[in-house]
């Protein structure tokens, strides 16, 4: 069934239209969750707000925008909100708690997992903006277009905002760029 | 071409979003600059294992345990929307009660005021025009009762009448 009308079903009050919708986005909706908290309890939580909000807003979108795009924007504001309300949590403290020595000591079959905790941890601590744009093309594989206007800036935009992160996710890892080069 | 431009070429070409002409730039660039070749290595490594992550399992029964919510949130939401109603009709009730209160006020004319004697006297009337009808019928009880009034308005309260 073709997403418009499955939409505008929903739209009209119909649950097993919004369920389809549901059933289509709940893992990239988790994921990309998941991708800016690293945890999986919270990761499903903020996955269903994100619904939530979807389906108090549902009534309001005009199909002028596509509904995936939509539902991120929905979902980039959920997190943010998240982040803001958890502020007094110190945002690594969501992340792996693997020791420093642990993650440093990369020997063995677990050799990329700990190098992206490490890389993830390190993403953690960058300004929120930083962090959304490097999880939505990094993580999720979004394209520039398809982040412009989920983010509603221009593709110039999300170039030098992406070229920026990288910098400084880059800065923040200088301890252990070693690891990342060939020859580690 | 400088580093810092080269720095950005690079940040381009993980997403393999390079211009055309940029990656010539950028390859002679490279050949000539060690640093910026360490870059472009750690740049391809930080960021293509990041793409390789793989993600856990969210938990089952997504949509089972999503509906419930759904459904409070409906009967949350008409409840909001009756208080988002009704408050904003609060004021607008109040404005026309107070309106209707004003038009009743100027336009429904008030029962006329009682004046006092003095204020009968004053404006040049008889103040027992009321009681000219009874006195002009000529009964004696009415008669008696005028002159009970009178006497009460006279200097001394003796004078009563004994039939």
């Amino acid at each position: 069934m073709e997403e418009e009308k499955i939409v505008q079903s929903a739209q009209k009050g119909d649950k097993d239209a919004f369920g389809i919708l549901v059933e289509r986005y709940r893992n990239k909706m988790f994921y990309l969750a998941y991708g800016m908290t690293n945890n999986r309890e919270t990761a499903d939580d903020l996955a269903q707000d994100i619904f939530i909000k979807a389906y108090r807003a549902l009534p309001r979108f005009n199909l002028e925008s596509k509904f995936s795009t939509w539902l991120y924007r929905i979902a980039i504001n959920t997190i943010k909100d998240f982040f803001r309300k958890e502020s007094g949590i110190e945002k690594v403290s969501l992340h792996d708690h693997t020791g420093i020595e642990d993650r440093v000591n990369f020997n063995g079959e677990n050799e990329k997992q700990r190098k992206l905790g490490l890389i993830k941890e390190n993403i953690g601590k960058l300004p929120e903006k930083h962090r959304i744009i490097l999880t939505l093309r990094d993580i999720q594989g979004k394209s520039y277009s398809e982040i412009a206007e989920i983010l509603n800036i221009s593709p110039g935009t999300v170039d030098s905002r992406l070229f920026r992160a990288r910098k400084k996710l880059r800065k923040v890892m200088a301890p252990y760029l070693s690891l990342f080069r060939r020859e580690s | 071409m400088k580093c810092k431009k080269a720095e950005k070429l690079i940040s381009r070409s993980v997403d393999r979003a390079l211009k055309p002409g940029e990656e010539e730039e950028l390859l002679k660039h490279l050949k000539e600059c060690p640093l910026c070749r360490q870059k472009k290595e750690e740049y391809e490594n930080i960021f293509g294992i990041l793409g390789e992550q793989v993600f856990p399992e969210s938990k089952p029964y997504f949509w089972t345990r999503l509906k419930p919510k759904l459904k409070r949130e409906v009967s949350y939401e008409s409840w909001l929307a009756w208080k988002k109603w009704g408050l904003r009709a609060a004021p607008v009730s109040l404005l026309l009660l107070i309106i209707f209160a004003s038009l009743v006020m100027i336009f429904v004319p008030s029962e006329q005021k009682e004046l006092s004697s003095a204020e009968i006297l004053l404006q040049n009337q008889n103040p027992f025009v009321e009681s000219l009808p009874l006195l002009e019928e000529g009964r004696i009880e009415n008669e008696n009762i005028h002159l009970i009034f009178t006497s009460m308005n006279g200097e001394n309260g003796a004078r009563r009448y004994f039939p």
